[in-house]
């Protein structure tokens, strides 16, 4: 009785767990498979989205695809949910982790971070008729950020500090979701990356949003994220980056996905990362 | 510089993309509902049988059924992470899935079993049959037959839950009705067509299983 | 194998975000619980109708048991865009899991009370009752008593179903949990938190439902 029992238990979860594999972490792996496997965020439009033909695409999937060019192999995008990233990156489902993931001592407790490689400015982004014009004037207003993003905990401490009661803060699931709400009108701002939100507009699909000035927050710098371990990638992706930016193809990418402008700085002033 | 836009309407493509989604959900919803039937089988008998292994299982039926499934989920996946495995979404959404089927349909094979009469039972190993010869003739036919509606209803809770696996980045039908809205904004189109295929599929079967429910009631 | 470091206290400081989160959570789950009674009480009396009424309670009911829970909500709160409704994400979660409640509480109610059979009205009016005191005296307490289990029960699966609010931004105790770990990366300490969390909370409903029980029907 007792074996068939174990038997019963044990052969599906074989069958479930068939196919798994656990692989040595590091830089001769991937040149081995031939495969640089990038976890992205493809709710995150312009860095992660997907295109008409539902393929990935934005700035992190072509940061994804150059990598993979100068290591010399293939690149396989990976689609990771926010509660998804780390672990996918701990479980080996991917190598590295390009998803406009900010920097912040927190997360480095959990993963290794590289130089940042896009720098994300703020801006208000509003509704035609909210007749909000800059930063301040939506204290008292109905607002909104992205749970558990960087931007919102900037926001979200702006609004702690208004403590106005005719304000309301709403946190949403994803990118699209905040700005389809700003765009039906269940608030009346957000704060946004200025190329994220120019993007936007331009893609004419929310005709009635406009950008309304600068945000008063620090420079939301990302970085890409490796597993703790893997400091022979870390340091090939380091390297990378400062090549993306020497080249000229992060000015390129910048262009592409962002729009026109001047590519910001990747760096916070007073201090080298 | 062109810029390269995130936003684009709908198209005849994304029928194709929509029908992998479904092919996901199906997919998904068959391998979950075999493994678990098979688990629920034996969980269910060795619970009705012993004494030790329904004190044994306790714990863990107690956590799959008083914990959102979202977190059974989100939890797998990080514990097959932990543990250094390479567990796609689809193998955690298998594993989570086929432990909840199995659950419940414990539950339901447990009062199937309880549900044979004991003399029934007696008379038969009376007649010299052996513990397995009369489970095989006697007491599962009995039951199986008590069990089926109760099962099939199981099933269509199983589909519907099916859809929680998107939040593991596994792209079933309701993923992927979300990624074009994403796309699209095009919310109500998208989410008519995939509410009616969950529908025409869940619907007829839930009919079937109460009008069978209604005949063995009254004979 | 399992070379992970479990980092514990960044999740201790953040507990009185998820004592919030469990806060709401409970919220959405008796407002929802409470509107779905009504309705679900509405819904049951319908289907016993003819017309209108009953073919409007039909497809409630088969909608609201046959579509994915996150369909619904889905629907309540992108759908409805198009009409020009745009709700909360607040007040979507508690409309569309009012919907859902609604539906299985229907059948509950249903079952309850083609429980009674129908001689007991009769038998209650031939001794001189009138029909609202045989309902209060004689039918509603047998319903209650056949009811009282399945009721529990939704109410368990309502508190669980609360934790989708997570997929469109609420943060009640599942969002609370994603926000939390997405600061710190601490992805598995956290959802291991909130699903204790989740089981002491149905726990405390199971227990307790089966006290009151104890109470009211002391047999």
């Amino acid at each position: 009785m007792k074996k068939l029992l174990a038997a019963a238990i044990a052969v599906p979860m074989a069958l479930c767990l068939a196919g798994t594999a656990t692989a040595d972490p590091s830089i001769d792996n991937i040149i081995a498979s031939g495969k640089l496997r990038c976890g992205v965020q493809l709710d995150y439009p312009p860095a992660g989205f997907r295109n008409e033909q539902n393929e990935p695409e934005g700035y992190d999937v072509a940061y994804c695809k150059d990598m993979a060019a100068a290591l010399g192999v293939e690149a396989e995008i990976v689609e990771t949910p926010s509660a998804e990233r780390i672990p996918a990156l701990q479980s080996n489902r991917i190598d590295v982790l390009i998803a406009s993931t900010s920097i912040t001592p927190a997360r480095a407790l959990s993963v290794a971070f590289s130089q940042p490689y896009v720098n994300y400015i703020n801006v208000v982004l509003t509704r035609d008729d909210t007749n909000i014009t800059s930063f301040d004037e939506m204290k008292g207003r109905a607002i909104g950020g992205v749970t558990g993003t960087t931007t919102e905990k900037d926001l979200k401490s702006a609004f702690d500090q208004w403590a106005d009661p005719a304000g309301s803060y709403t946190g949403y699931g994803s990118e699209a979701e905040s700005y389809l709400a700003l765009s039906q009108g269940k608030i009346d701002g957000l704060i946004v990356g200025n190329a994220a939100a120019a993007a936007l507009i331009q893609s004419g699909q929310f005709t009635n949003l406009k950008v309304a000035g600068d945000a008063p927050t620090p420079p939301d710098l990302a970085g890409i994220a490796v597993r703790k371990a893997d400091q022979d990638l870390l340091q090939f992706v380091r390297t990378f980056v400062w090549s993306q930016v020497t080249s000229g193809r992060y000015a390129e990418l910048y262009g592409l996905y962002f729009g026109a402008g001047e590519p910001p700085a990747l760096a916070a002033p007073m201090v080298e990362y | 510089m062109k810029i390269t836009l995130p936003y684009s309407g709908l198209q005849w493509s994304d029928l194709w993309f929509v029908l992998q989604g479904i092919g996901n959900t199906v997919l998904l919803t068959v391998i979950a509902a075999t493994i678990g039937t098979i688990i629920g089988l034996a969980l269910g008998w060795a619970r009705g049988e012993s004494k030790t292994a329904r004190w044994a299982f306790a714990p863990i039926i107690n956590v799959v059924r008083s914990v959102p499934l979202i977190i059974q989920l989100i939890l797998a996946s990080s514990f097959f992470a932990m543990a250094g495995g390479e567990a796609s979404p689809l193998v955690a959404g298998c594993v989570v899935l086929s432990l909840y089927m199995g659950v419940l349909t414990s539950e339901l094979v447990r009062a199937g079993l309880a549900s044979v009469h004991i003399t029934l039972r007696r008379a038969a190993r009376s007649l010299g049959m052996s513990y397995w010869q009369e489970l095989r003739h006697v007491s599962a036919p009995l039951a199986l037959r008590a069990v089926f509606p109760g099962w099939v209803g199981t099933l269509i809770a199983l589909t519907k839950d099916t859809a929680l696996v998107g939040v593991l980045g596994y792209v079933e039908l309701m993923r992927a009705t979300q990624i074009l809205i994403n796309r699209t904004n095009e919310a109500l189109l998208i989410l008519t067509g995939a509410g009616l295929f969950y529908f025409l599929i869940c619907y007829p079967i839930s009919r079937y299983c109460r009008r069978l429910e209604k005949a063995m009631n009254h004979d | 194998m399992f070379g992970y470091t479990f980092y514990w206290s960044i999740v201790w400081q953040k507990l009185p975000e998820l004592a919030a989160g469990a806060a709401l959570t409970l919220q959405i789950t008796v407002l929802s619980m409470i509107l779905g009674t009504a309705f679900g009480a509405a819904l049951a009396i319908g289907r016993q109708g003819r017309g209108l009424g009953l073919r409007l309670s039909t497809a409630w009911v088969e909608l609201a048991r046959n579509t994915p829970a996150l369909f619904q909500i889905y629907m309540v709160y992108f759908g409805l865009g198009a009409f020009g409704i745009h709700l909360s994400s607040y007040v979507a979660m508690v409309a569309a899991l009012t919907f859902n409640n609604a539906g299985y509480l229907a059948e509950v109610f249903r079952g309850g009370l083609s429980s009674v059979p129908k001689t007991q009205m009769s038998a209650a009016r031939s001794l001189g009752m009138t029909v609202g005191q045989s309902y209060a005296r004689v039918v509603f307490p047998q319903v209650f008593k056949t009811v009282f289990f399945p009721y529990v029960n939704q109410l368990n699966w309502a508190l669980l179903n609360s934790s989708l609010g997570m997929i469109i931004g609420l943060r009640e105790l599942t969002g609370a949990t994603q926000a939390a770990q997405s600061e710190s990366f601490r992805t598995f300490e956290f959802f291991l938190v909130a699903a204790a969390i989740y089981f002491l909370l149905s726990k405390i409903v199971e227990v307790s439902a089966r006290l009151i029980f104890r109470r009211l029907f002391r047999t």
